[in-house]
């Protein structure tokens, strides 16, 4: 008799995720934006109630995570929290098209919407950055509706999008391979839970394949990390997974299309469509990831060959990296009301300059002035980057650019702005992302 | 040699023209060209001069002027752009054939105003919904792509056109169709609309649009917003502070193109605001400084820059046309070659300029324009692409980043 029958079971509370990162693991509560860092001896305990279970062999923690709210009573169920989030983030691109949406697709999006607000554990360290759920439905209809198309033999080649589930309530018979058995009794889960039928099986791509899986299936939808060993391993083992002349979908990001342009040349298939930015990404946190990519269709032809061989390990260095430029960020310094203008001459800005040679790592290896009416600009060149400060004395404005962001030379530099020019300065304001720093001081 | 016919790519920049040929760099035309072919673009002549046409005779023999290619490129980014857009391009087709002949007929692009040209596909989308409003009688503040010629089909449409060269254009494309469009060149509307199109801008020129909208548009009507980075935030906080209503937030509806037909990826939203009775436009910090204050950079990111153009002589002549087309002449440059990059630093007579920093090994190309400028921001997309890039190029996404309340990003 399985355990769930006779003891009762838990799952994470409402607005409660998993993140399960490279470096660290953290549950994160949505509702109040709180987190906390878990050791990793806790991750298997976690993974499984978030699926829902019974807690044994942890009974004495039961009573604080209950009462905290980490987990509540009953088996996994939708998510309201994370339901009503993804549903506000799909509905920023949805109503540019769901009025054309058939009835049956309107219910595999809700379907697909149910799957993704069940989902409680995230797991970036195999490169998973699951797609929206409006995204998903939009892939599934790219293949169309079995009752208009045919129902298809249908496999994805990784499956944290849950795009087989749009893709099985359109009547398609799917199969799932993914190395993830937490995603696979997820997947199992959760179909059942919404009356789909669905195969999801466990499986390393780079394992050699069982001769018995080959030239099955009529079409393939793979969302790979957009490195080159990436789309080698993955696509080559799609390719020998589905039958000659089938169609596939591939996900690839748009600064890579030089790079899957040379795979598709080397591995000798032809790109039959591509969509730009047709996939839009969110984190664990709920939000829209900045990160978007491309839908590429292709085919596989006669002349169409394989980088790794079906029965053959395939030993790739790089499967995870994305093989792309992460660009280093900028500081931009804006420096505004500056109190003493007629000291933001450039014989002026040519002292702060040496000073901050003198005191920090920065080197200019070329200067140059450029010399307005009211204002000046000062650049230089370093020997990884640049430095522009520009100056108006109408306007009583200073802005710095660094570029890449130097944490000392900005140090130093702010300290010779701030005393030359905002020694009485009320206001800082610092925002910063991945790519851009903004500081402004009024 | 070949007649200069509507479909010969041109660029009329405020102080040049710029030949855009079709496989080969742009050419900056002598400096005596300008004037006659904005004159001939706007319909005041019927001719090029001769001198004109012997400046361009030994240019225009290998660009020739081919509608069809424009359409055929049109057709192709809608397609990659909006092709997968559940039930739109394959069920719109004889529109989109319409807007794309609009396109290929226009005799020259000249700087934009407050919006930006876009993609067939994104004009269209955008009358479908403006033309689902009720009410038959709407004005726009700015029209880059013949959205209003697409709405006077069934309405009375009033277009504020200030550029001879684009109100040249709309006037010739609603003759064609027999159309109730009003074009004038004055921003001094008087009247009540059902609908106003307006767009967002600098501080000012935000509060001024949106000025004229409460001011023209009956109590119950709509205003309707072009929202673009990195003024969203003023128009957005505007709009609420005035008592507008958001119906609909429709978000990246807009592609924008840049002469030579290449798509800058990221796009602008339109937002449907109902006008409420008493609704009131809020006082805002005037000046220049407050404009710069508001946005003092912006940064424009360009991966995939092909090997053959990753070095000093392609960054020479992005400045070459940046110089060419910007609004202001040029006031100093400056460019720096290190062992894996090279960059330029370059000011305008106004102060206003960018530097652009080349990584080789990265094929990335870093713009950041300080102070903020969208004209400038505009052409530095253009001249990137025409001398940078190739299809395979793109322009980080170019998006807002948030929707009325919400900062969705993270
Ligand atoms: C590679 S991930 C990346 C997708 C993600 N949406 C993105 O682009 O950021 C896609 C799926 O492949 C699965 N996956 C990763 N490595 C795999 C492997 N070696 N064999 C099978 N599946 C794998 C992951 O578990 C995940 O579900």
């Amino acid at each position: 008799m399985p355990e769930s029958a006779q003891k009762p079971l838990y799952h994470l509370g409402d607005g409660i995720v998993l993140g399960i990162g490279s470096r660290d693991t953290q549950l994160i509560d949505l509702k109040t934006d709180g987190e906390i860092r878990i050791d990793f001896r806790f991750i298997e305990p976690l993974e499984k109630v978030s699926l829902g279970w019974s807690g044994e062999g942890y009974e004495s923690f039961l009573p604080r995570l209950l009462q905290e709210g980490v987990i509540v009573h009953g088996p996994a169920t939708t998510d309201p929290v994370l339901k009503t989030k993804l549903a506000a983030l799909d509905r920023l691109y949805l109503t540019a098209y769901e009025a054309a949406l058939s009835p049956r697709a309107r219910r595999a999006y809700e379907l697909t919407l149910e799957a993704h607000g069940r989902r409680k554990r995230f797991f970036t360290r195999v490169g998973q950055c699951p797609t929206l759920p409006e995204t998903t439905l939009r892939r599934a209809l790219l293949v169309g509706d079995a009752a208009e198309v045919g129902a298809k033999k249908i496999l994805c080649v990784g499956d944290d999008d849950l795009v087989s589930v749009p893709l099985a309530a359109l009547g398609h018979d799917v199969t799932v391979f993914d190395i993830d058995d937490f995603l696979l009794t997820f997947l199992r889960d959760t179909a059942a839970a919404l009356g789909l039928t669905l195969q999801a099986v466990e499986k390393d791509l780079r394992d050699p394949l069982d001769d018995a899986e080959r030239d099955h299936f009529d079409l393939f939808l793979t969302d790979p990390m957009s490195n080159r060993d990436c789309f080698e391993i993955f696509l080559s083992r799609a390719f020998s997974l589905v039958k000659p002349g089938a169609r596939g979908y591939v996900a690839v990001y748009g600064p890579t299309e030089r790079l899957f342009r040379e795979v598709a040349a080397e591995m000798k298939f032809p790109i039959v469509a591509w969509h730009r930015r047709h996939n839009r990404y969110y984190s664990q946190y709920m939000k829209i990831h900045t990160y978007e990519s491309d839908w590429v269709e292709i085919r596989r032809d006669a002349g169409t060959v394989v980088k790794h061989a079906a029965n053959e390990f395939c030993v790739p260095l790089n499967l995870y990296a994305e093989q792309f430029y992460q660009r280093h960020p900028i500081f931009f310094g804006f420096y505004d009301e500056i109190e003493e203008p007629r000291f933001a001459t450039p014989l002026y800005l040519d002292m702060i300059l040496d000073i901050a040679e003198g005191n920090s790592p920065l080197k200019l290896t070329a200067r140059h002035t450029i010399l307005g009416q009211e204002w000046t600009v000062i650049h230089g060149s370093t020997d990884d980057g640049h430095l522009t400060v520009h100056v108006d004395r109408a306007r009583r404005q200073l802005t710095m650019t660094l570029f890449p962001m130097r944490a000392e030379s900005e140090d130093v530099l702010r300290h010779a702005f701030m005393s030359g020019y905002k020694p009485k300065a009320t206001q800082a304001k610092m925002s910063s992302s991945r790519d851009v720093w903004d500081l402004r001081i009024r | 040699m070949p007649p200069l016919a509507a479909g010969t790519p041109l660029a009329l920049w405020p102080r040049t023209a710029v030949l855009l040929p079709d496989a080969r760099e742009p050419v900056v035309l002598p400096a005596g060209c300008r004037a006659p072919l904005v004159d001939w673009c706007a319909g005041r002549t019927h001719e090029v001069p001769a001198q004109v046409q012997s400046a361009l005779a030994p240019l225009l023999d290998d660009a020739p002027s081919d509608l069809n290619r424009v359409e055929q490129r049109l057709a192709l980014l809608d397609e990659r752009y909006v092709g997968w857009l559940p039930g739109f391009t394959r069920s719109r087709d004889p529109e989109l054939r319409r807007v794309r002949a609009m396109h290929s007929r226009r005799k020259a692009w000249t700087l934009p105003r407050l919006a930006r040209p876009t993609l067939p596909s994104s004009t269209l989308r955008r009358a479908e919904i403006i033309a689902a409003l009720c009410g038959k009688k709407i004005l726009l503040t700015d029209d880059p792509d013949g959205l209003g010629v697409l709405l006077a089909t069934n309405a009375d449409v009033t277009v504020t056109e200030p550029d001879p060269v684009r109100h040249h254009w709309l006037a010739t494309e609603a003759a064609r169709e027999n159309n109730k469009l009003h074009l004038t060149t004055n921003s001094d509307i008087d009247g009540l609309f059902d609908v106003s199109v307006i767009f967002c801008g600098p501080p000012a020129a935000s509060a001024a649009e949106l000025g004229l909208a409460i001011r023209c548009t009956r109590p119950g009507g709509h205003i309707v917003v072009g929202m673009r980075l990195p003024w969203e935030e003023v128009m957005l906080s505007l709009a609420a502070q005035a008592g507008l209503v958001v119906e609909r937030y429709e978000r990246e509806i807009d592609h924008w193109l840049v002469p030579g037909l290449a798509v800058i990826d990221g796009g602008q939203d339109l937002v449907v605001y109902r006008r409420p009775e008493g609704a009131a436009l809020p006082a805002i910090e005037a000046g220049v400084a407050a404009t710069v204050r508001a946005t003092p950079h912006g940064v424009l990111d360009i991966d995939s820059v092909p090997r053959a153009t990753l070095d000093k002589t392609a960054l020479t002549r992005f400045a070459t046309l940046l110089a060419a087309a910007a609004p202001a002449a040029e006031e100093g440059r400056s460019l720096h070659g290190a062992h894996d990059h090279d960059v330029l630093c370059w000011y305008d007579s106004r102060g206003h300029g960018l530097t652009a920093e080349l990584r080789r090994a990265e094929e990335h190309l870093l713009i950041s324009i300080v102070p903020f400028d969208a004209d400038l921001e505009y052409l530095a997309l253009w001249a990137a692409h025409a001398v940078l890039c190739d299809d395979a190029s793109r322009v980080r996404p170019l998006r807002t980043r948030r929707a009325d309340k919400e900062y969705f990003f993270a």
